[in-house]
């Protein structure tokens, strides 16, 4: 009887703890976002950092932030299983270079914008970070939603949604027409992606 | 690219030529769809995804548009940009935006949208006279921030689908009810029926050519990330076109539920003046 009593107890406060958890990760996906632009912005306006290490630092950045083999999955979509095994490995290697070569770029034309997190919500398994890309010549903010999971004890960003615009589904969608104009090849987009790489 | 813009080549050819265009496009739709189920294969769900049968007119109508907006609006806008500073910019924005409440305003009484057509007259009549004939954006600085509403949207509100991907000469992306909200939105402008009857029809392509280099002047930045970052502009811009109408079109059906659910104390953000209209509950 008090075994019982104390299973269910011990059962209860299990599970109670798992939600406390499963809770303090989502409310933390905010926070999560708001440390990630305060470390972005100061690696930006660190002046005694060379151009390359910047470039490092941000490759680092996306490398641990964002779940890459996850977005590379969603974005390579349906034709993931038409693909060989070696296709496959090829894009999600050019795709991660893809990624942080263009994001990189980005953070590179950096000119005093500021992420201002607003506020955040459920949205399916994932947690949306609402926030304001505030920009400093007075030219009206433009509104970020960051898609955030969790992945084992880790908060990675999956998409980055600009006004409205999944940047996953962008590439999906782009990935898709190009895949289809070279009758079913993900070796043409490959290529292209390995052309874009090197130049 | 796509900011609607104002043009009076007699109203009466424009319907013609429109019915005739969604004519071709939903005839077009329709003979393709037929045969594409026959492989039911990968690439014809995909084919369906991107919902764009005349991608090959499309794709040449697009290119040409890039050249055009290569060799004009691009270095026009550039030039704009770097000619006049940023609050002057601000105020030709402010006042064109200011100019377009008239058809917002139909647009949300169309879409049953209160809270909607509550916000967009109390913004005209504030920019009006505080912000001195809609150049300063007075009810925005002070919490009441505006929305844009077109009849495209409506007609997708009253359950017109969108159609296949357009893209149009000058105007760019676009699909059949948006383009037919376009026309619509033109003809039935206030501002283009004055100036139109009072013979001052060309007020109404200085208004188009203003607009089109300020919406523009906007843009430049997303514009060449998308192009240099992109491996097919063309499918990234569809993409994006598709995505952001889809965005306006469910944040118009959630109008009041902007508001993130879980606000964070965040001062500069949460400030909400008293013009922030109370009737939320009433749209739904």
């Amino acid at each position: 009887m008090y075994r019982r009593l104390f299973f269910s107890a011990f059962f209860g406060l299990s599970l109670a703890l798992v939600g406390a958890r499963g809770a303090a990760a989502a409310d933390d996906a905010a926070g999560f976002i708001g440390q990630l632009s305060d470390k972005a912005i100061q690696v930006l306006s660190n002046k005694q950092l060379s151009q390359q290490d910047r470039e490092q630092q941000f490759r680092t950045f996306i490398q641990t932030d964002f779940d890459i083999p996850e977005i590379t999955e969603f974005v390579l979509g349906r034709y993931s299983n038409s693909a060989s095994e070696q296709e496959k490995q090829d894009f999600a290697k050019l795709f991660q270079e893809y990624i942080l070569r263009t994001n990189t770029n980005r953070f590179a034309q950096y000119s005093g914008e500021a992420v201002k997190v607003t506020g955040q919500r459920p949205s399916g398994a994932a947690t949306a970070v609402q926030s304001q890309l505030t920009r400093p010549n007075g030219a009206p903010p433009v509104k970020v939603e960051w898609l955030v999971v969790q992945k084992a004890s880790e908060l990675k960003i999956i998409d980055i949604n600009i006004e409205g615009a999944s940047m996953r589904m962008g590439l999906r969608q782009e990935f898709a027409a190009i895949i289809q104009r070279n009758n079913g090849s993900i070796a043409a987009l490959n290529q292209m992606l390995r052309e874009k790489n090197g130049g | 690219m796509q900011e609607s813009m104002i043009r009076h080549p007699s109203p009466l050819a424009l319907a013609a030529w429109m019915t005739a265009v969604l004519i071709t496009l939903v005839g077009c739709s329709s003979t393709r769809t037929s045969p594409s189920t026959g492989t039911a294969s990968v690439a014809s769900a995909e084919v369906d995804e991107a919902n764009d049968p005349i991608e090959p007119v499309n794709r040449f109508i697009f290119d040409v548009n890039l050249k055009l907006d290569e060799y004009t609006l691009k270095p026009v806008a550039k030039g704009y940009r770097a000619a006049f500073p940023q609050p002057v910019r601000d105020s030709v924005h402010s006042f064109l935006d200011n100019l377009k409440s008239p058809i917002v305003f139909m647009n949300d009484v169309l879409q049953a949208n209160v809270t909607g057509a509550n916000a967009t007259f109390g913004r005209f009549l504030i920019n009006s006279t505080f912000g001195l004939g809609g150049l300063f954006d007075f009810a925005g600085s002070h919490g009441l921030p505006g929305h844009s509403a077109d009849f495209g949207q409506t007609l997708g509100v009253w359950g017109v689908p969108e159609g296949p991907y357009l893209v149009l000469p000058i105007f760019g992306p676009s699909n059949p009810r948006d383009t037919t909200g376009l026309v619509a939105d033109s003809l039935a402008d206030p501002f283009s029926i004055v100036a139109g009857e009072n013979g001052l029809t060309y007020l109404i392509f200085v208004r188009a050519g203003v607009s089109a280099i300020d919406s523009r002047s906007r843009t430049i930045e997303l514009f060449d990330d998308l192009q240099r970052n992109s491996l097919d502009f063309y499918a990234a811009a569809r993409s994006l076109y598709r995505q952001r109408r889809q965005a306006e079109f469910e944040r118009r059906a959630a109008f009041e539920a902007d508001e993130p659910s879980i606000a964070i104390a965040q001062a500069p953000l949460t400030e909400v003046s008293s013009l922030e209209p109370e009737s939320k509950a009433l749209d739904q």
